[in-house]
């Protein structure tokens, strides 16, 4: 008996020594997407491409998310926000890449306003993207559209009077723009900033919306779930962020299965979705037992992924991973808190 | 007064309603700058498959060209849609490898690969899946995801979606030369997805969102010809070794067809692949605007290199002429199981032209042809390349084989039946088998079948031992969901395969599966392969259902025992096997033995003959011939 409990002692400094060095890789790896984030910066008035020199708005908040998520940099200015804030339109949104001609564009847009409330901002500064965004209606908002898609256009599955948010204007809503969008209006919800009956129409559409157009067996795509009769696949980081935006709704079995679908995607070869999957899969931790080490071993593989960070095109991926890489992450994008 | 009043106003709004739309009308296509060239040059250059040879084939191809590339920036384009295990959606990798080399052989002064994935927003998810990604790494060539590159707006020269510009990709507005490198493929929305409507991945997803849904709202075909108007490519390289047909772009089935084209010109490029796929380019709507302004469509204006387009038209003739002929055998609807019920419905009815005239036709006749664009396509094209290639095959093989079993083969084969052969045992059922994978250059999965056989037996069943093993020592990573583990153990890594599940599994090209003697099974199980047979899909419980990867040529022999029931017999091409004649089993042992004495051939041919009626008159009668 004596010696098995030795032998068990002996294990246990082996395995705290193993997860002491993990972290510790996880950690130096996170310190070298942060040196590579502060490198990429764009000169004046700031900001972040994603790969070449051209403003991005994506990539521009989750860099801001990334850097001050850190506990030194935790004070947030206004001067900090000062190359998000410079990207927004007069109509209070976004446009995806900032070169004053593009359109607003409804991801960017409630990406932006989703961080500048994540870093405490000024409400002055998100009240008005707020709105618009309420009031942003995709085109099956309008009766002539859900009639032509029930009459017509009936190839890929899905019903026109659950809609939620499109990625630009005169088009219809997909799965990852509404999600971005719910999980933004949920926050601003939480946080007292807006509230109303149009707001609260909108988070149960699309919600119903993002029920509508999972895959049969969970997860999303872009949003088409059958077409022509046949499923088509559920993709990752779609999956990541309509989960995270249906975090209040957990308990729903296509909820349960997604959640299973995306643990088992941890094995997936890049960064980007792997960075999704830990940043979503975050927000259920305390809700399922089988999260949290899947997670670990999820932020594992994603420090092996980033290891280069100079070699990763996208900066937005290199922003991800940095937030992802961070165990008790503050500025979790996906995470809104009940 | 007012009355009358009203009807002017009413009226000249009408007519000036009518004008300004003529007027629009004519400025997206009646003022349009005739771009075409006074001869495109097209090369189907011949690769059966994505070895080594490649990069030689490619270089011998683009030198037919002579193009100049000395100092010049090459984007090659190829076509990643998303990764799917066992179809062949993508533009495969190792010819995008051998087409980066033999340009940069040429003397391109630098080559990048770009491309924005329109459905998967993780652009380097589905180049590490597809294989690029190790490909490009292993030639040092950069890639670009197109999607997220800094874009510029550029004016539009056309204007069929009414959009007056487009926001496009920096890094394909300053190569010199633009390389579509599409994957032969038919569409269940545009018909075909060739060089053209591979141009949709230069649009930028981060202007325009995943799917590029603006463009798709515009129309599909409106939408092919703006981009190709705004960003012309200047070379094509389509990928039609192993193209895709049925519900393309994603759930199609693969199809051999062992073809490269080359060209440059876009549209030109285009009608040769839509006809090497068996498909009037005339029938697909962007393909027919296109060949008035874009490029070059007739016969007369392209310059055929490499393998003449003629040889392969009259080979699918003699093709459409056997499918007639399998009428005859109850197997006339070819229709394709891997299709759903509702794309089947709108299969293309091709209306090959016979003549100049009716491949060109003038306004009324092309209004008529614009119809809805179908789903569901198939690629008229071919198992075997030709009857007299598969004749050959089998002579190399050294199987004997008469007239009717060559068509009634060549015929299944077109339109993936079953072959169904009745006879006595040793007149060469199985060796037929053999001798079609050797033809097809693949291998056979073979069920044997005898009394009792069961499921387990012939599709496969999970590994207990397995699972208790993954259970004991992956305690730690299982977790405690219960849900979770049951659905881990029961997947295809704890499954063990039999010939049927192996033969719908066989990738990348079909294997020939045969079920020996399957007069020996029940009912039962005679039952369960009918879902095989016709959907070529199982059904699992709690795997669900799998379906094919390739559909297997299936040969299933009977030594006529009991009858095969009916339902079975109406999904196969049926064919009776006899014992060979005195000279066919001369001619066999000719092939065969070393000997060349003719007349010893014939002795022991008689001989056989003789012993073998002796053994037939002495047998049974046959149950099944009752």
């Amino acid at each position: 008996m004596k010696g098995r409990r030795d032998g068990g002692s002996r294990r246990k400094p082996r395995s705290m020594i193993r997860s002491l060095a993990v972290l510790e890789t996880q950690r130096l790896a996170r310190c070298r997407l942060l040196a590579e984030l502060r490198y990429r910066r764009l000169p004046r008035p700031g900001g972040w491409s994603h790969s070449g020199a051209q403003f991005g708005t994506e990539p521009t908040s989750l860099a801001l998310l990334a850097l001050h998520s850190s506990s030194s940099d935790s004070t947030v200015t206004r001067k900090d926000l000062e190359p998000l804030l410079a990207g927004q339109r007069p109509n209070g949104l976004w446009p995806a890449v900032g070169d004053g001609a593009a359109d607003v564009n409804v991801w960017a847009s409630a990406i932006a306003v989703n961080t500048l409330m994540v870093l405490g901002a000024a409400p002055e500064t998100i009240i008005a993207p707020l709105d618009r965004l309420i009031h942003t209606r995709p085109l099956e908002a309008s009766w002539l559209v859900r009639l032509r898609f029930r009459l017509s256009d009936r190839q890929v599955r899905f019903d026109p009077a659950r809609y939620g948010w499109s990625w630009v204007p005169d088009t219809v809503s997909w799965v990852v723009p509404t999600s971005m969008a719910l999980i933004a209006l949920e926050r601003a919800k939480r946080q007292g900033l807006i509230r109303g009956s149009e707001l609260q129409k909108r988070l149960c559409l699309g919600v119903e919306m993002l029920l509508d157009r999972a895959c049969p067996g969970g997860g999303w795509n872009a949003g088409n779930a059958v077409v022509y009769g046949v499923p088509l696949r559920p993709h990752i980081d779609p999956t990541a962020i309509a989960l995270a935006a249906l975090r209040f709704h957990h308990s729903l079995p296509i909820v349960r299965d997604s959640l299973t679908w995306i643990l088992n995607r941890i094995d997936c070869p890049s960064a980007y979705s792997l960075a999704w999957v830990i940043l979503s899969g975050a927000a259920y931790k305390d809700l399922r037992p089988d999260v949290s080490p899947a997670l670990d071993m999820a932020r594992d593989r994603l420090a092996a992924l980033v290891d280069d960070p100079g070699a990763i095109q996208d900066t937005s991926t290199i922003a991800l991973a940095a937030l992802a890489l961070e165990p008790e992450a503050s500025n979790n994008p996906l995470e809104v808190r009940a | 007064m007012n009355a009358r009043m009203n009807r002017r106003i009413f009226g000249g709004s009408l007519l000036a309603g009518t004008g300004a739309l003529a007027v629009r009308r004519l400025c997206s296509t009646g003022c349009l700058r005739d771009r075409r060239k006074s001869r495109s040059r097209v090369a189907i250059l011949h690769a059966e498959s994505y070895d080594g040879t490649l990069d030689r084939t490619l270089i011998e191809g683009l030198r037919l060209f002579d193009l100049s590339l000395r100092g010049k920036t090459v984007l090659l384009k190829p076509n990643l849609v998303e990764y799917i295990p066992g179809t062949e959606v993508n533009t495969d990798h190792r010819l995008v490898g051998a087409a980066a080399s033999a340009f940069l052989a040429l003397g391109a002064k630098s080559i990048l690969v770009g491309e924005g994935p329109g459905h998967q927003r993780d652009t380097f998810l589905v180049l590490a899946e597809s294989g690029l990604e190790k490909e490009l790494l292993s030639r040092r060539i950069r890639f670009v995801d197109l999607n997220r590159d800094d874009i510029r707006q550029v004016p539009l020269p056309t204007s069929f979606t009414g959009l007056d510009s487009l926001w496009l990709p920096r890094t394909v507005l300053t190569s010199d030369v633009v390389v579509s490198m599409p994957k032969v493929k038919t569409h269940h929305w545009a018909g075909v997805t060739l060089s053209m409507k591979n141009l949709f991945g230069v649009v930028p997803g981060v202007a325009y969102g995943w799917p590029k849904n603006l463009l798709h709202c515009k129309g599909i075909d409106r939408s092919i010809l703006d981009i190709n108007a705004a960003v012309p490519a200047h070379f094509v390289i389509a990928d039609g070794i192993i193209g895709m047909e049925g519900n393309g772009p994603l759930h199609g089935s693969p199809r051999s067809l062992g073809r490269i084209v080359l060209a440059d010109d876009p549209v030109a490029a285009d009608f040769v692949c839509t006809r090497l796929m068996g498909l009037n380019p005339l029938r697909v709507n962007y393909l027919a605007q296109a060949s008035e302004f874009l490029g070059n469509g007739t016969p007369d204006r392209i310059v055929q290199l490499g393998e003449p387009l003629s040889a392969l038209r009259s080979h699918s003739r003699s093709c459409q002429s056997l499918l007639t002929c399998a009428l005859r055998f109850g197997t006339g609807n070819s229709e394709n199981p891997c299709l759903t019920p509702a794309s089947r419905s709108l299969k293309f009815r091709e209306s090959r032209p016979t003549s100049p005239a009716a491949a060109h036709p003038g306004p009324a006749f092309r209004r008529k042809s614009h119809l809805p664009v179908e789903s569901g396509l198939r690629m008229k094209t071919n198992v075997f390349p030709s009857i007299d290639d598969l004749r050959q095959k089998f002579q190399e093989a050294k199987y004997i084989v008469d007239e009717v079993t060559l068509s009634q083969v060549y015929v299944a084969g077109e339109l993936k039946k079953p072959v169904l052969i009745e006879g006595p045992p040793g007149c060469g059922k199985t060796e037929l088998a053999k001798a079609l994978a050797f033809a097809l250059d693949t291998v056979v999965e073979r069920l044997q079948c005898y009394p009792g056989i069961n499921e387990e037996k012939a599709i496969g069943k999970f590994d207990t031992a397995l699972q208790k093993l993954c259970l004991e020592t992956q305690a730690d990573q299982l977790g405690t969901d219960w849900e979770y583990i049951r659905g881990r153990l029961h997947t295809m890594d704890f499954f063990v395969q039999g010939p049927i599940m192996r033969g719908l599994q066989h990738s990348p090209r079909p294997c020939v599966l045969l079920i020996d003697e399957v007069d020996k099974v029940d009912e039962e199980f005679e039952s369960m392969l009918l879902e095989v047979l016709s959907e070529w899909q199982l059904s699992i419980p709690r795997l669900g259902t799998v379906p094919h990867k390739t559909i297997p040529f299936v040969i299933l022999t009977s030594n006529e025992v009991r009858r095969i029931g009916d339902p079975l017999r109406r999904r196969c091409a049926y064919f009776r096997a006899e014992f060979p004649t005195v000279e066919r089993e001369a001619e066999i042992l000719k092939t065969r033995s070393r000997t060349g004495s003719g007349g010893l051939q014939r002795q022991i041919a008689g001989l056989w003959e003789r012993a073998s009626l002796r053994s037939r008159c002495t047998s049974p009668t046959n149950p099944a011939r009752r």
